[in-house]
């Protein structure tokens, strides 16, 4: 009589290992007892089987704590393990650190720019709605004048609002000091359109518009904390803007950006001059909508155009051809950036594949080293289940410390990141203010990591485990051979993508380097600028060239100066002003296009732009002169011929549209970004066209950035409410230019990047390479003893990385010509002719890299001792 | 006490009749001898998870024996053990010192 066979196995699955036999043994034992006492066997039976389902629990409970004891055993062993190789577990630190920590912070960059919605409600319905003119070839502004975007509002179907803005700034008047904060100018909807409302107060109202209503002002969430210090009561409060007092009606909520005006501090109603108020001509703010539901872009730009066609029966000359282009908000706000974070997200993801190569690839000749000792332990008894939990454990323990300080130093560089962009720069991007690691980010590359180690770490171990009964014979050298084919692999994949990043650094650098390299115009050396605003209560022109003078006389006394002068629009501010001239005499009447400037006259001299010919202006030039402009070599060129001296132009945007004499020409300044054409600029002297704002200029032997207390100590001295702001220095300006700092930002990361794909891939290459050399310490042995030398031995060495490396760099000079195609919108002065030989070149410094790995492990392998290699197993 | 720290009930019951054997003892032994003394059914995972849980309280020291032509494990008691079973008596003996009980009695 034999116990039940079921319930002994059920038994014998229950039980952990170290029970099993003896718990069945007993079971068995008194099951006899049980047969041999009270002769029933049913009973017997009976008794077996109770037992058997009265043992599940207590039976279940022993393998989990076997489990926990195992697993913490097993940790302790990886523990053990990793300390033994420290160069091993450091290199896999180092590779995962960078490969995540790039991953993480530029996805996470990535994904609030390109990803988050806009903080307004239903983002996916508001667009930009610029008014264009299909005649003209150069990209128009897009703003709109007020009675189109009251044709638009009233007449359109697509749209449940529309809402203009045009940006400026104010002066904030406190008792004993003033600062200026940049604006802006909305209309009565603009954050009804948005979707927004005000945390504290109110929404802007009809009765806020006229220019007869008190002004009121919404206060931004910052501003109200940073100047204000949160103080609730501020509601209701009037405060001073330009000497001008404005009741503050709101304040926005803390999550609220727009970064169309991303530094706006000040929200105050749209009110137009009388002249803005009724010409249909003079475009002036720019335009958002808000959809109706279901509303597609383009339905709305047909609706949009057919009402814009019509206003050329109301001016048939300047909107014969009037167009609209609808964009959705969020591609208008992120613009050009789109590109550059796309091209940061690949490389980013570039180095990420690189470090998981290298992973693999480490896991990978960790798994064979270890393959000797997989077969021992199949051979002492390991069942398949334990290897594969002891290497799983091991790739744990080596990686999560990794990983997690990735992660960390992501956070880290994404903190730097944000630090490292100008402010302007960062809030004209959304979300980057208040910039926090992306979840989403995190989850990729920590995704990606685990995957890799689970490959590459888990499954060598289980094929180990198969083959491990034929561990003593062949199996293990093909296997050997296998995983190093597999590391190889790895590595050629490595060095194309290393490469691609090294071509991305080399085109980056020769780029910023041209671009830098093109002249402003100006020496930009030594140069302070800020801009001074007069507030309301100078009224006359009069009133602002007293100003003007006392200023830049306070100014030109200060020790270390040695001039100063005022322009309307600094140079790489944008075009900015740009109007229509007419040349006298000119029998077709067509008009020009300049960029039209109004600068004192020291301004050429203190910027140190050249006069080419003719004079420039005069202290003599007054009011009551004859009115003189002095014009930029392109346009003497493109418009006059060379020989524009003496010829006179109008312009329809001066009131009764006199003519001004051309006296001289200067040399090209750029007004427009460093990487754009040359533009046709006009300039007018201050003393013939006094406004109550500009920038001021001043030239120091001293260094310019130390001059901001002392000039805007000057300008308080002619008056202590007019602060002066925007304080830079001209070689700030350079520096920061957005085609400048777009290019330096990318070539930053990317060479940080490529430095890293670099070190890991000659890592990948050292592995392999030396691995082989001590594969091969026999074979070496042997060569040397039949009389190769020392030197045919390193030549032999070194060729075991060529095969990847080569292949490596094939696949990477094709990507890397594929790259530079993803690159264009960022290279500058290369030409057709000058990405191949970057990349050439890019191909060098890794080729040079790979042959410095290779050269360590082949100098090792020149000094194997033939008699040693030979005694040697 | 020992590292083990207080004994729960069925843990003191196993490691009593532990201490009965005066030699050493195996699974079977113990549980017949609690099912006999106890009149109460024991099935022989609980008995084995319990002197595991004793074995890591070092109550009990075990020894791998396959000479009997089949795997068995005995038990003895270790010192530590002794203490424990001695200070999980004390506590009760404590804890009845100079108490009478009320109301329902015992039955049987």
């Amino acid at each position: 009589m034999t116990p039940p066979a079921l319930a002994r196995r059920i038994l014998r699955v229950l039980f952990p290992d170290a029970h099993r036999d003896v718990v069945v043994g007993d079971l068995d034992e008194e099951f006899e007892g049980h047969i041999t006492r009270t002769r029933t066997p049913a009973g017997a039976r009976r008794w077996y089987w109770t037992q058997t389902i009265r043992s599940i629990i207590p039976a279940l409970r022993l393998r989990v704590r076997d489990g926990a004891m195992t697993v913490s055993r097993d940790t302790r062993y990886a523990a053990r393990q990793l300390r033994r190789s420290p160069g091993f577990t450091l290199v896999v630190t180092l590779t995962l650190l960078f490969g995540v920590a790039a991953a993480t912070a530029v996805v996470s960059v990535a994904a609030a720019v390109l990803l988050r919605p806009l903080p307004y409600a239903e983002p996916d319905r508001l667009v930009s709605i610029a008014e264009t003119d299909t005649r003209r070839t150069s990209p128009s502004s897009g703003d709109l004048s007020l009675p189109d975007f009251r044709d638009f509002a009233r007449l359109n179907q697509s749209f449940v609002s529309l809402a203009g803005f045009s940006g400026g700034s104010r002066t904030i008047n406190l008792p004993d000091t003033a600062f200026r904060v940049s604006s802006v100018e909305v209309t009565e909807d603009f954050f009804r359109t948005l979707g927004v409302t005000p945390l504290l107060g109110r929404d802007f109202t009809s009765a806020d518009m006229p220019a007869t209503a008190p002004l009121s002002v919404i206060l931004g969430h910052r501003t109200w904390k940073l100047r204000f210090n949160s103080d609730a009561s501020m509601i209701g409060r009037a405060i001073v803007l330009s000497g001008t007092p404005a009741i503050v009606i709101g304040v926005l909520p803390p999550s609220f950006e727009f970064p169309l005006r991303g530094l706006a501090e000040l929200w105050l109603p749209l009110r137009p001059s009388a002249r803005q108020a009724a010409s249909r001509n003079v475009h002036w703010f720019e335009t958002i909508g808000r959809l109706r539901p279901g509303v597609t872009d383009a339905q709305a730009q047909a609706d949009l155009a057919a009402i814009a066609r019509g206003f050329a029966a109301d001016d048939p000359r300047a909107h014969a051809n009037a167009s609209v282009e609808v964009t959705r908000l969020s591609r208008k706000i992120v613009g050009d950036s789109r590109t550059i974070l796309l091209i940061l997200v690949a490389a980013a993801g570039c180095l990420l594949l690189v470090a998981c190569a290298n992973l693999a690839g480490l896991l990978l000749s960790r798994a064979t080293a270890r393959r000797h000792e997989a077969g021992i332990r199949v051979a002492l008894g390991a069942r398949r289940a334990q290897l594969i939990q002891q290497s799983l454990l091991e790739t744990a323990v080596l990686i999560t410390p990794a990983m997690m300080l990735g992660l960390f130093a992501g956070g880290w560089l994404v903190r730097l990141f944000v630090a490292a962009m100008p402010l302007a720069q960062r809030a004209a991007l959304p979300h980057l203010l208040e910039l926090q690691v992306d979840p989403r980010a995190m989850a990729i590359s920590a995704i990606a990591t685990i995957a890799v180690a689970l490959l590459f770490g888990v499954v060598p171990a289980l094929r180990a485990a198969q083959t491990a009964g034929a561990w003593q014979q062949r199996g293990v050298v093909g296997g050997s051979r296998r995983d190093h084919r597999a590391r190889s692999w790895l590595v050629g994949v490595e060095i194309a993508l290393a490469l691609i990043l090294v071509s991305g650094a080399a085109l980056l650098i020769v780029s910023v380097t041209k671009l830098m390299s093109v002249s402003p115009g100006f020496n930009p050396e030594g140069v302070l600028s800020f801009r001074v605003s007069l507030p309301a209560r100078y009224t006359t022109p009069d009133a602002y060239r007293q100003f003007h003078a006392e200023a830049l006389a306070h100014l030109s006394g200060l020790p270390a100066v040695s001039g100063s002068a005022t322009i309307s629009q600094l140079p790489l501010g944008g075009r900015g002003a740009e109007a229509p001239f007419l040349i006298d005499g000119d029998p077709t009447g067509v008009p020009h296009q300049a960029l039209i400037r109004t600068v004192s006259a020291g301004y050429f001299d203190v910027m140190q732009v050249p006069t080419q010919s003719g004079r420039v202006f005069w202290p003599e030039d007054r009011p009551a002169t004859n009115r003189v402009v002095v014009v930029n070599q392109q346009l003497a060129d493109s418009v006059f011929d060379g020989r524009p001296i003496g010829k006179r132009i109008k312009l329809p945007v001066f009131e009764g549209e006199p003519w001004w004499e051309v006296v001289g020409v200067v040399g090209d300044e750029r007004f427009d970004e460093l990487d754009r054409d040359l533009r046709p600029v006009v300039y007018f002297p201050y003393q013939q066209n006094a406004t109550p704002a500009f920038n001021v200029v001043v030239r120091t032997a001293a260094d310019p950035a130390t001059l901001g207390d002392s000039a805007r100590a000057a300008i308080s001295g002619v008056d202590s409410q007019v602060p002066i702001y925007l304080v830079q220095t001209m070689a700030q300006i350079v520096g920061e230019s957005p085609p400048v700092f777009r290019r330096r930002a990318v070539l930053a990361l990317m060479s940080l990047f490529a430095i890293a794909a670099l070190g890991l891939a000659a890592i990948g290459l050292y592995g392999i390479v030396s691995q082989s050399v001590v594969e091969r310490t026999r074979e070496i042995g042997v060569r040397l003893t039949l009389g190769a030398t020392r030197r045919d031995i390193a030549a032999a060495v070194v060729r075991s990385g060529l095969t990847p490396t080569l292949a490596g760099a094939v696949v990477g000079i094709a990507g890397s010509a594929i790259g530079a195609r993803g690159l264009q919108a960022l290279l500058f002065g290369l030409g057709a002719g000058g990405v191949a030989p970057m990349i050439a070149v890019a191909a060098m410094v890794l080729l040079a890299t790979a042959l410095v790995a290779s050269l360590v492990p082949a100098r090792r392998a020149m000094r194997v001792d033939p008699t040693e290699a030979l005694r040697a197993d | 006490m020992g590292r083990g720290g207080y004994l729960g009930e069925f843990e003191q019951i196993v490691l009593l009749a532990v201490a009965r054997r005066e030699r050493e003892t195996y699974g079977m032994e113990i549980r017949r001898e609690i099912e006999e003394r106890t009149g109460r059914q024991v099935s022989i995972g609980a008995v084995y998870a319990t002197l595991d849980r004793l074995e890591g309280k070092g109550f009990v020291q075990p020894r791998h024996d396959a000479e009997a032509g089949r795997a068995r494990r005995f038990f003895t008691l270790t010192p530590d053990g002794i203490v424990a079973l001695e200070a999980s008596r004390d506590i009760q003996a404590r804890m009845w010192s100079g108490l009478k009980l009320k109301g329902a009695g015992r039955k049987s």
